[in-house]
């Protein structure tokens, strides 16, 4: 228990650096280039503005933070910053920047790039999508940069996690970007178009080549700081190049036919099988990261002004009528059909992939026929017309639209198993599959009756998700933000939430979300089915790679990934 | 024209009869053959039967036949044991059953679909031929943009304009809405040219002469002159639309994912693993195949014939 809750101890105290060991396979070999697919193109290379995940993978392998989490063991590292120490009260924190750091052009890096970074991100007229992350209650962290190796960051409330915080913050050359910030233009810095001479970062690579609607190549930086534990300069690779492939059925053949070298999300559970068959031919290596953080969740539209004039309002906007649902679902069937047997039953939006927060004595909903159909008889619906569904005592049968992304294989496969399933105790669900951009909207928009999606989480650690969990929150999928709560248990969960995150004692968070975990159990706001196994592939060339269940599940250790000797001159 | 008339009811006799057939519901799942291979027909001494299959590796989706175990047809065979004679799509569900269950589906919408656009195109360009002056010009403009639209972008424009959720029969009503809306102009203009054609012939002129009333002239000369030209084109149409409904129904603009047709069913195939692991699920390509190859067979003399008769009169 110490050992797994260790970092949450926010006492004085210094943390030394980890070892710079790189773990894995001895020896890797330095040099080649490797490639790997893009699913879309980056809408921006200035991670302040855009949130879209190539733009995030873009400042992935080129920037780099002041600490990371590690994505295989959840935990926080050391990184541009080599140790810090933390008040007694966990407010204050004094963060200690490596030494003889430069940026990928040869600049000096010091504490003046963290001040600058800090100053773009609140900068109002930046409009930065990462500002709301480094707040705590609605305000802003404060820095503070006493010398050229301390950065002294306050937070303005009591924060459980710390600086687990700074794990979204890239820091930006100031010597690049402080014009624009100056001139009101931030917001339009490093753009698709900006040449890549003039993007310098601390990250492991360089953008040296952008073909729109090809592919993004990168070089070594020839500045980066970390080093293995022989000494030898990182990362291993000369180059990495990211194929623009839309596609996953393309990636697949990709991967096949040596084009790539590693699956750039998770395989489709449909595609196990191929995979394992390639395995077999020696085209590839297939690993298993764990269990999948993000289960994919159902939920209803939870706005009471969505059905107020709704004559389904009594029965389909209650909890007795989720809870009747629930228990109509066997998930060892749904994670064998759906997953192909490679994802275990879950009933809360923690997975037992999250070690650190997940509660196996979480209440359920087993699977009960009976049950859910004596549940919805309490609600007054019955079958009064002899069809296969029910219907309510004014005649209105007992059926809902779900929407759901289109192409996403598990939950197509996913949402006809929840039908038929609720088809079982007499409920009817229209499928309507929509693009992932269209279905946002819709949700954002609170134009729908049910969704099922997959929603990514950011962090293992609940606090740094409270945009989920707060009724006020971006992310409270089910009621976006509310100006108060719109029911009583979410003001609970509301007092909850703010209780844990603000704790500082690792035993204390844990009981407060084990208390939040219960509320959101007893009124199934949203509901979980089933978390996958994550499995990823490489080609038989990759070494030293170490797979995580978030994405990107491969290239977050871009920087130590390498090639098998004798493969790396191979041109890409 | 007979062999003509005579496809278009051989698809309605199946459209009618397919589901019959089925040995299981469309959506009857088997929870532990996903993906399962078909199960060849055998002949044995006490008749045709079938080896059942047993689950080897449910990640791989590998299955073995279960040796010494022995089931009957499908239509005798209790249903715990299924007998998958052109083996199971993704969800374990019956490919041979959601095939035929899919042909009511894809060619009932394409039958209504051709009724309606043989109905709109006859009368709009007989009307053309006959009316002339600004009516003839203002149908073939019509009919002239309505053919230069990009086809898919216009489907895909008014289906969304629909709401997202309708009930089955409004499904198949506003799709065969669409078809109709965008196939009338290549009839009309068929038949306007023949309506040109036979209006200068004698027996037209005289029943004009001796008072017959254009409604008359129209249903009771020009039109008939047009049948061998529409019942080619009907049976030309119904695999036209078959193949509009699977184009649709592959983008997720035709019939819901719950409905069996044979575009939501290889909407579910269209991936790169079920293709090679699973070609079976691609069954309802093979049915869309068939009737495209059946009907251009069947049609080919009919189709000579008017073209030497169009060559003979040119």
């Amino acid at each position: 228990m110490v050992g797994l809750f260790g970092y949450f101890w926010w006492g004085t105290r210094s943390v030394e650096p980890p070892p710079e060991e790189i773990e894995k396979v001895a020896s890797p070999q330095r040099g080649g280039v490797l490639a790997a697919a893009l699913r879309s193109e980056p809408r921006s290379f200035n991670r302040l503005v855009s949130r879209d995940y190539a733009t995030q993978l873009f400042t992935l392998l080129t920037q780099a933070r002041l600490v990371r989490v590690n994505m295989v063991t959840h935990e926080l590292e050391p990184w541009l910053a080599e140790s810090w120490t933390s008040s007694p009260d966990g407010l204050v924190h004094t963060l200690t920047l490596r030494e003889g750091l430069q940026w990928s052009d040869g600049v000096p890096f010091s504490s003046a790039d963290v001040a600058f970074t800090f100053a773009a991100v609140f900068d109002p007229a930046v409009k930065s999508v990462l500002a709301s992350s480094l707040e705590v209650d609605g305000d802003p962290l404060t820095v503070t940069t006493p010398d050229a190796r301390t950065v002294v960051v306050t937070f303005p409330h009591s924060f459980g996690p710390g600086i687990r915080l700074l794990d979204n913050l890239t820091i930006l050359p100031k010597h690049k970007l402080e014009a624009a910030l100056t001139a009101g233009t931030m917001a339009n810095a490093w753009g698709v178009t900006t040449p890549p001479a003039d993007i310098v970062g601390m990250g492991p690579f360089v953008l040296s080549q952008y073909e729109p609607g090809q592919r993004l190549t990168f070089a070594r930086n020839p500045h980066y700081w970390r080093k293995d534990e022989r000494g030898i300069g990182l990362p291993y690779l000369d180059g990495l190049v990211l194929r623009i492939v839309p596609d996953q059925n393309a990636e697949l053949l990709g991967l096949q036919s040596g084009e790539l070298d590693l699956t750039q999300q998770q395989l489709r559970a449909e595609d196990y099988g191929t995979a394992r068959e390639m395995e077999r031919a020696g085209r590839l290596r297939m690993m298993e990261a764990g269990v999948s953080l993000d289960p994919d969740v159902f939920f209803f539209n939870l706005r009471p002004a969505m059905w107020a004039k709704d004559p389904r309002r009594a029965w389909l906007f209650s909890d007795t009528f989720r809870k009747a649902l629930n228990h109509a679902v066997d998930r060892e069937a749904y994670a064998n059909t759906v997953f192909l047997g490679a994802a275990v039953p879950v009933h809360g939006p923690v997975s037992p992939g999250n070690k650190m927060w997940f509660w196996p004595d979480l209440p359920r909903y087993a699977f009960d026929r009976e049950k859910s159909s004596a549940l919805l008889a309490e609600l007054g619906l019955a079958n009064r017309d002899a069809d296969a569904f029910l219907e309510d005592a004014a005649g209105n049968e007992a059926r809902f639209t779900l929407i759901h992304y289109r192409g996403n294989t598990s939950i197509e496969r996913g949402a006809q198993v929840l039908k038929e399933s609720f088809e079982r105790v007499g409920v009817a669900m229209d499928l309507v599959s929509l693009e992932p951009g269209a279905l946002i909207e819709r949700m954002l928009a609170g134009n729908f009756e049910a969704i099922f999606f997959n929603y990514v989480a950011t962090d293992p650690d609940p606090a740094m998700q409270r945009d989920f969990w707060l009724s006020r929150g971006s992310a409270h999928i089910w009621n976006i933000a509310q100006p108060t709560p719109a029911t009583a248990w979410e003001r609970e969960m509301d007092a909850l939430v703010n209780q844990q995150a603000a704790a500082v004692d690792p035993a204390e968070r844990v009981r407060l979300f084990r208390d939040v975990q219960r509320v959101f159990s007893e009124h199934l706001p949203a509901m979980y089915f089933a978390a996958p196994r994550v499995f990823v592939a490489v080609g038989p060339r990759v070494r030293n790679e170490t797979p995580g269940v978030t994405r990107p599940q491969l290239l977050w250790s871009a920087d130590t990934l390498a090639l098998a000797a004798g493969t790396a001159s191979t041109s890409r | 024209m007979r062999r003509a008339l005579l496809l278009v009811a051989v698809l309605v006799a199946v459209a009618v009869a397919g589901p019959l057939l089925a040995p299981y519901g469309p959506v009857t799942r088997f929870d532990d053959h996903l993906h399962a291979p078909p199960m060849p027909l055998r002949v044995d001494g006490r008749g045709l039967y079938t080896v059942p299959l047993r689950l080897v590796d449910r990640l791989e989706q590998t299955f073995a036949e279960d040796p010494g175990q022995r089931a009957g047809l499908p239509w005798t065979t209790p249903a715990a044991t299924p007998v998958l004679l052109l083996g199971a799509d993704r969800l374990g569900r019956d490919v041979f059953s959601r095939t035929l269950h899919g042909a009511r589906a894809s060619l009932g919408l394409a039958l209504v679909a051709t009724a309606g656009t043989l109905l709109l195109g006859a009368l709009l360009g007989s009307w053309a031929g006959l009316a002339g002056g600004v009516v003839e010009r203002l149908v073939l403009k019509a009919g002239d943009v309505l053919m230069v639209l990009p086809v898919l972008y216009v489907v895909v424009a008014l289906r969304a304009a629909l709401p997202l959720v309708l009930p089955l029969p409004a499904i198949v009503a506003a799709l065969a809405a669409i078809f109709v809306l965008l196939g009338w102009p290549r009839i009309a203009r068929g038949v306007w040219v023949i309506v040109r054609a036979e209006a200068r012939q004698e027996h037209v002129l005289a029943a004009t002469a001796l008072g017959a009333s254009r409604w008359r002239v129209m249903t009771r000369h020009l039109l008939p002159a047009c049948q061998g030209y529409l019942a080619v084109q009907a049976a030309l149409l119904v695999p036209m639309f078959v193949l509009a409904e699977a184009t649709l129904s592959y983008l997720g603009l035709g019939f819901p994912d719950g409905v069996p047709s044979w575009g939501t069913a290889l909407s579910d195939a269209a991936t790169i693993s079920a293709m090679t692991r699973a070609p079976w699920t691609l069954a309802p390509a093979v049915a869309m195949f068939l009737v495209v190859l059946v009907t251009n067979v069947l049609l080919e003399p009919a189709r000579e014939r008017h073209l030497s008769g169009a060559a003979r009169s040119g």
